[in-house]
């Protein structure tokens, strides 16, 4: 984090204003992906608001810019049903990184293999090439929740894992869990790679 | 087949709006998208919710849909539903989770009266084992007297209902995938659907698609003793005086504003009175790029 910022109170609104302006401020570009049902616009809305809004599926898309630690984050959460996924793909172009998002609690071994092959087929992207992969193990607090680990091995996340930066997560999008460190991960990455 | 134009699956399974456009399939019901939007919170062990338009659906899906639909569904999952729930629907938004929570999850207004025990009903049954309480025994003989009940009245059951639909399909296409999807593109439903020369039962038995509730509610109170249905009263009307839930609080934009403090949780004090002592598990992600844990 540049020196700058923890000082910009003091220095008064104009000035800080100078030098955001000189600096810039970081700015990323997220795509959130995964089955439907997984809890992306949950995600998303508890990022934003900091509360659980009850969400309608979404057909479309929604995106926020959440800041965070200083940097913004501008999250695009598209639609997970069957037939909207092929629109995924019209939101990859410039995306930093991928954000897919998994229900740990959905053990039905057919949907873990569907989340898999969508996974592995946006990974082959060319629009994705220098993206990292950010996998939110979601809804960890209900009972019946495979382990992140075990998540990775269905996913056969290990598989790509010598491609691009990757990092399990476990999370509960309800209370909030886990998120955080998953935009810790991400934070590091993304600025790591802008040097 | 036309699943979806059937008199049943017209309205939703729990709101009973009209146009119902989303399903689980693991029940066989049909339910509109704010309804769906609460099963889908619920989660996936309870109900495994699909898009009639955006989704593909698998043959078993669309045959489980066929086999139960919305009417038969609530003949015995909401046969102890108070009379007025429905109001509740319009009046207070927070009800409508509340209501399916104790519908699907609970499963406080099963009854097994009226039920057959075979077919696919018994199918209904044993896919949703509901409260251990009720044994197969049980059932069986229960099943029987309401048996008895129903030859007595000649109120529409799900079996009639049962009866009619093999004719009631409009015409037997050859991919029921495309037809459970066809209404998207055709027009309302009209009576197309309904089968042309079927010996559809005359008023007698027709089945009353908008009010079978009333019905079914008849005939539970007759075959089984009052209490159960005033227990599930009492559960209404704590319904009334329920949470207030997701009040408030949304202009605490906490946490991500919050300078670089990532460890604190807006809300994590709900996780924390039943966190199953898992919230380790939210300490660590895996960095796969140099984890070795695998192979």
């Amino acid at each position: 984090m540049p020196p700058f910022v923890t000082h910009r109170r003091k220095m008064g609104q104009s000035l800080s204003k100078l030098f955001s302006s000189f600096f810039g401020k970081k700015e990323f570009r997220i795509v959130m992906v995964g089955l439907d049902a997984a809890g992306k616009t949950t995600i998303l809305y508890k990022l934003k608001l900091g509360d659980i809004v009850t969400t309608i599926p979404t057909i479309g898309f929604n995106v926020e810019t959440v800041e965070y630690r200083k940097i913004n984050f501008t999250v695009w959460d598209v639609g997970g049903q069957h037939k909207i996924r092929p629109l995924w793909r019209h939101y990859y172009q410039g995306a930093n990184a991928i954000i897919y998002v998994v229900d740990s609690n959905d053990r039905d071994p057919e949907r873990l293999e569907e989340a898999r092959e969508e996974l592995h087929r946006m990974l082959a992207e060319e629009d994705l090439r220098e993206a990292c992969l950010l996998v939110f193990a979601n809804k960890q607090d209900l009972p019946n929740a495979l382990s992140p680990e075990d998540l990775a091995k269905h996913l056969q996340i290990y598989e790509i894992r010598g491609e691009r930066p990757v990092y399990m997560q476990a999370a509960c999008a309800k209370t909030g869990e886990g998120l955080y460190q998953g935009f810790d991960w991400l934070r590091d990455q993304l600025m790591k790679k802008k040097k | 087949m036309g699943l979806l134009k059937l008199p049943g699956n017209r309205i939703c399974v729990d709101c009973k709006c009209k146009g119902p456009r989303w399903g689980a399939f693991n029940h066989g019901v049909f339910f509109c998208i704010k309804c769906s939007a609460v099963h889908r919170g619920i989660g996936r062990h309870i109900s495994k919710v699909k898009s009639c338009t955006l989704d593909d659906w698998r043959q078993e899906e669309v045959d489980r849909m066929e086999k139960v639909g919305n009417e038969r569904f609530n003949f015995y999952y909401e046969a102890k539903v108070p009379p007025s729930y429905q109001k509740s629907f319009e009046n207070d938004d927070s009800f409508r989770e509340r209501f399916i929570r104790a519908k699907y999850e609970q499963k406080l207004f099963f009854d097994r009266a009226g039920k057959k025990g075979s077919g696919p009903e018994a199918d209904t049954v044993q896919e949703q084992p509901i409260s251990s309480r009720s044994s197969a025994k049980k059932s069986r003989h229960r099943s029987s007297a309401a048996e008895k009940a129903r030859t007595a009245t000649v109120k529409p059951t799900p079996s009639d209902v049962k009866e009619i639909k093999p004719q009631a399909k409009p015409v037997p296409t050859v991919d029921p995938l495309d037809d459970l999807l066809s209404f998207a593109t055709g027009p309302a439903p009209s009576k197309a659907s309904v089968p042309r020369a079927g010996p559809k039962p005359t008023p007698v038995a027709k089945p009353v698609p908008a009010m079978p509730f009333d019905d079914i509610f008849a005939t539970s109170t007759r075959s089984k003793p009052t209490k159960p249905i005033v227990s599930s009263m009492d559960m209404f009307s704590s319904f009334g005086t329920g949470s207030s839930g997701s009040s408030s609080s949304f202009s605490t934009g906490t946490g991500f504003s919050s300078s670089g403090n990532s460890a604190s949780f807006p809300t994590s004090s709900s996780m924390s009175s039943d966190s199953r002592g898992s919230s380790s598990m939210f300490s660590t992600g895996i960095d796969l790029s140099s984890y070795t844990g695998f192979k």
